[in-house]
């Protein structure tokens, strides 16, 4: 059979070509406009000869140009340089360093070369930003004070103060970002202190405890084509969890009922914990991906030291978090987020997983799935099928439509994963673009496991689930 | 820790104050639209107007070196209960053939080619006699005013950015490892917010104010 098509399909094919040849010479021969058009447009390139930089008074060059991919030497039509100007001042207004960025060109030194003028307008102070949010563990947060000094001294640094007052936590935080080492490592710091609730469930028995912490973050993230992928960072913390759990339901739960899980990280304890990772994404657009996968996958090795005994123990955690996203039909998106994890049993309930919430498995108030003593071992996935509800500005369009399905299990230690222990849940939401707010999430979802006799659970948050 | 936090609203408190004392618009260079005048044309009502300070020496080096600007022009009749009876947008190119050596000044229908700027910039700054709508759609006995407004893009749009630039990342946040504690998070920049409103009224360096004409009647307007 083979053999019989290939001398008829190359037959064709050679049809084909003299065909589409022959299309093109009439079409040619037609519109002799369109021939010298063609000829015109790949002539008539201006020539980038150089970039001036305008008003940087104390911020020096390479502090501009590193953000810039404006290259001396590149051919590029009028509109494509236009397109690279402009994209150019978006990214340097995105930076922060600067009150106002504007971008024009004057001729070179020859007909058809160019040079691109940076101009921008230096902060003098520092300014303020208001935050908020929605977050898993803290759930809704503001910042009402939030201090930056981007670029207070012209060498790119970024480094600030902020106040967060939340649902669940409060912080107080000192920061410091900044690239290192020619520009290939980004170093993001941070010194804290914080007061966080963390939510147990004993079977139907909802409970809160503080726990109180503080200490210092570093992260080094790579930059560059090889080094983006890669990421490493170190933490030393202070944790002093009260010895006191709070029943909902009235009264206190005392150290002495506690699982043994809970009871054995009751202490004040010091930890330093290192982590490494790697990081892949090729999403088309990280607010509202058509396209594309975004994942990581990071472990931690980490040291506890309890600080009246003295005590020591090692424990380690490894995650992993992926979202594929593909394009359907149209303007539909299927999307995906699988996440795995595993502790090691002696991690402390504080850096276990969780399961359930509005960023978890929905259909479940926030861990409500979470075993007590919290979990050493979580599979989650959420399967959500995107279709805009409005098309003006698509994919930036205001709202989105939502079917999902949500499936999950965790475990604590010594327990083993059972395909028969896993929870789900359908549902259907709308994300609406807010001014101010960005993208609003509303989400009904109906469980499929009967945990608290619930039919169904409304989530509201922000942005994408994921 | 309450000591802190107190010191450092202080100086939040402090330091927003002097921003709203110290942010003033300057008016240097502005533009402005002169000689309006409005005549009855061909059984239309249209009207004249001069565009001055529209090409700053950046924008005319811009044009020169190949990139197009864009000017826009917005133009409301009203009537004396300050109802819009009639609302225009013209938008017109100026661009620079670095090869032919020769200005385009494009409108809608029509696009017109000079050798000198000077010319370019005298067809692109002003209107002459333009048509806006038949006399006969007007009420003849009413009373009219002109709002006219200018600006130029030296490359594209800067008002949308202006509107937006108070805004940091109204979107999820990124996220850069697999955190064990997702959050969505918004931000506000109040520096940004505040000159927002305190400089609505300066607009740009590149939009004109409303220019408001005095009121007329149709039956006073010159042929």
């Amino acid at each position: 059979m083979t053999n019989l098509r290939t001398p008829i399909s190359r037959h064709l094919s050679r049809r084909l070509g003299y065909l589409t040849g022959l299309l093109f010479i009439v079409f040619f021969l037609l519109n002799p406009n369109a021939v010298r058009a063609q000829v015109e447009s790949q002539q008539r390139k201006l020539t980038i000869e150089g970039i001036e930089l305008v008003g940087n008074k104390k911020t020096s060059p390479e502090v501009i140009l590193r953000d810039v991919d404006i290259r001396p030497g590149t051919r590029v039509t009028p509109d494509e340089f236009a397109d690279l100007l402009l994209r150019n001042r978006q990214v340097l207004e995105e930076t922060n360093f600067f009150k106002a960025v504007e971008v024009f060109s004057r001729p070179g030194s020859e007909r058809g070369k160019v040079v691109a003028i940076i101009e921008v307008q230096e902060r003098s102070g520092p300014f303020f930003q208001f935050e908020g949010g929605y977050n898993d563990l803290s759930g809704w947060f503001f910042i009402p004070a939030s201090l930056r000094f981007d670029n207070i001294f012209g060498g790119g640094n970024r480094f600030g103060a902020r106040f967060l007052l939340g649902d669940r936590l409060n912080k107080l935080s000192f920061w410091y970002r900044n690239k290192i080492f020619r520009e290939k490592v980004i170093l993001d710091a941070e010194v804290y202190g914080a007061g966080k609730m963390f939510i147990h469930y004993f079977g139907q028995e909802k409970a809160h405890q503080d726990v109180g912490f503080g200490g210092l973050r570093v992260k080094l993230t790579g930059t560059g084509r090889v080094g983006q992928h890669f990421f490493m960072g170190f933490r030393a913390e202070n944790y002093d969890p009260k010895d006191t759990i709070d029943l909902d339901s009235g009264g206190l739960l005392p150290s002495a009922d506690l699982p043994p899980d809970i009871a054995d990280d009751l202490q004040e304890a010091n930890l330093q914990a290192l982590s490494f990772g790697l990081l892949h994404d090729s999403r088309d657009n990280p607010s509202y991906p058509l396209t594309g996968f975004w994942g990581a996958l990071t472990g931690e090795i980490a040291r506890k030291e309890v600080r009246e005994t003295n005590r020591i123990s090692n424990f380690g955690k490894l995650t992993f978090d992926a979202r594929i996203y593909r394009r359907l039909f149209g303007r539909q998106v299927f999307a995906m987020h699988v996440k795995a994890g595993y502790g090691t049993p002696d991690s402390p309930f504080y850096e276990r997983f969780y399961l359930g919430g509005a960023n978890s498995l929905r259909g479940y108030a926030d861990r409500r799935l979470t075993p007590a003593g919290w979990g050493t071992k979580l599979i989650l996935t959420n399967t959500e099928l995107r279709f805009p509800l409005t098309n003006e500005g698509f994919p930036n369009h205001k709202a989105t439509g939502v079917l999902f399905f949500d499936s999950g299990g965790i475990w604590a230690p010594g327990d083993t994963p059972r395909i028969k222990d896993l929870y789900g849940a359908l549902g259907l939401g709308v994300r609406y673009k807010m001014p101010i707010l960005g993208t609003m999430r509303f989400d009904f979802a109906f469980p499929l496991n009967d945990i608290d006799d619930e039919t169904v659970r409304f989530h509201i948050s922000l942005g994408q689930t994921f | 820790m309450r000591k802190i936090v107190n010191t450092f609203l202080f100086g939040l408190i402090v330091t927003c104050q002097t921003q709203l004392v110290f942010a003033s618009p300057g008016e240097d260079g502005k533009i402005r639209i002169e000689h309006v005048s409005p005549r009855l044309v061909d059984e239309h009502f249209a009207v004249s107007a001069e565009f001055v300070n529209l090409f700053s020496d950046k924008i005319v080096s811009t044009i020169r070196s190949g990139l197009k600007s864009v000017i826009q022009i917005e133009i409301q009749v009203r009537n004396d209960a300050q109802k819009d009876v009639f609302h225009k947008r013209i938008l017109r190119t100026i661009s620079f053939d670095i090869w032919e050596q020769r200005y385009a000044v494009s409108d809608a229908d029509t696009t017109r080619f000079v050798t000198e700027f000077s010319d370019a910039k005298r067809l692109g700054g002003r209107l002459q006699d333009k048509l806006l709508i038949p006399v006969a759609r007007l009420n003849q006995t009413g009373k009219f005013f002109i709002r006219m407004k200018v600006g130029i893009n030296p490359i594209s749009s800067r008002q949308a950015a202006r509107a937006s630039d108070w805004l940091l990342d109204p979107n999820q946040r990124q996220e850069y490892v697999a955190s064990e504690n997702r959050s969505s998070t918004f931000e506000i920049n109040l520096n940004r917010l505040v000159s927002f409103f305190i400089s609505s009224r300066k607009q740009s360096d590149y939009i004109s104010d409303w220019f408001v004409s005095p009121v007329f009647r149709m039956s006073d307007l010159n042929k």
